[in-house]
């Protein structure tokens, strides 16, 4: 064997070493990429289904008031929705005798907690109400949520949703 | 016979020279995901919570004022924010040092809740709720609710507040 051809082997011999260390590191890395981009989509996945509920949940006309309750109800599962639902009627009733409009939109959510399968993001609203009490006047509303959400099926949805500290 | 060993070590080099290039270019050649709509928080779990707690304790900080300690606490939390901050905080917070310390005004805040909005390797968004009671000579207690996005980015010293927006 040539010197050049013995030179060429021991290059041949490191590269191929590097390249396979190279390799095992690759293939551990997309492991980790893709799981990091696993849970970086369920940030925005959670952020996103907690928006749409909370925007339906600030947005509802006594002259479409079943179609409001519906939209919050789509995004809602197990007790919260079940109680939502079975108090509709009430809600119904309640917004129509006081010609109740209630706009709103989200302003800023951030996630408090995040698992696979449970979320919780907190919500910030201003949006305006009007109805009898208020002469039918907008009048502006600031609203605080709690949600949390539950992976169900391939979807986030709502399993409760609560005002923290209130309107001011 | 040696021509041809030659030729074949040097395409081997080559394409394991190449592979080892790929490879290399996959692990250190690519930058850090910046965040998206999609996915706003391209850190770990652990270091966007804990960038959100020094969020909490800070804005709770800065939020806490009283008129006996009106200029240790402006200096005390000054140290908490990036130059910039520090100078608009302060331009803020001077004019109406004389009507606190007059009026007696403390006021205690306390975070209610707290989240991650946005997160990178140098930047993080927190959504904050706070919950503020204050008091002034010769007035009832006054409560309110706030929602604040503080904005930090990371420093030598750690996470310092660049921007807070009160609504």
């Amino acid at each position: 064997m040539s010197t050049t051809n013995r030179w060429l082997t021991l290059l041949v011999v490191v590269l191929a070493v590097a390249a396979a260390y190279g390799a095992a590191l690759s293939w551990q890395t997309h492991g980790a990429r893709a799981d990091a981009a696993t849970r970086q989509d369920r940030y925005g996945q959670a952020m996103r289904a907690a928006g749409t509920e909370v925007t339906a949940f600030v947005n509802m006309r006594h002259d479409r008031a079943q179609e409001s309750v519906d939209a919050v109800a789509a995004g809602a599962t197990g007790d919260f929705r079940a109680h939502y639902v079975s108090s509709a009627d009430q809600v119904i009733r309640a917004m129509k005798r006081s010609r109740s409009t209630m706009t709103g939109h989200v302003v800023w959510s951030g996630v408090s907690d995040l698992s696979p399968t449970q979320a919780t993001v907190i919500v910030a609203t201003s949006g305006t109400v009007a109805n009898r009490r208020t002469g039918g006047r907008q009048e502006a509303r600031e609203f605080r949520f709690q949600v949390s959400l539950l992976r169900v099926g391939g979807r986030w949805l709502t399993s409760d949703l609560q005002f923290v500290g209130g309107a001011r | 016979m040696s021509r041809r060993t030659t030729a074949g070590l040097g395409v081997a080099a080559l394409v394991l020279a190449a592979a080892a290039g790929a490879e290399s270019w996959y692990l250190w050649g690519t930058s850090a995901p910046s965040p998206t709509v999609q996915r706003p928080v391209v850190v770990g779990d652990v270091d966007a919570q804990a960038a959100v707690d020094t969020a909490a304790t800070d804005a709770a900080a800065i939020f806490s004022t009283s008129w006996r300690q009106y200029d240790a606490h402006l200096d005390q939390v000054t140290s908490l924010m990036t130059p910039d901050m520090a100078t608009r905080y302060r331009r803020s917070a001077v004019p109406v040092r004389d009507r606190v310390v007059a009026s007696r005004t403390s006021t205690a805040t306390r975070v209610a809740a707290s989240g991650v909005v946005q997160a990178s390797d140098d930047q993080v968004l927190a959504l904050l709720f706070l919950d503020q009671r204050t008091v002034a000579r010769g007035e009832p207690p006054a409560y309110a609710s706030r929602r604040a996005l503080v904005t930090l980015v990371r420093s030598d010293h750690g996470w310092l507040v660049d921007n807070v927006q009160t609504r």
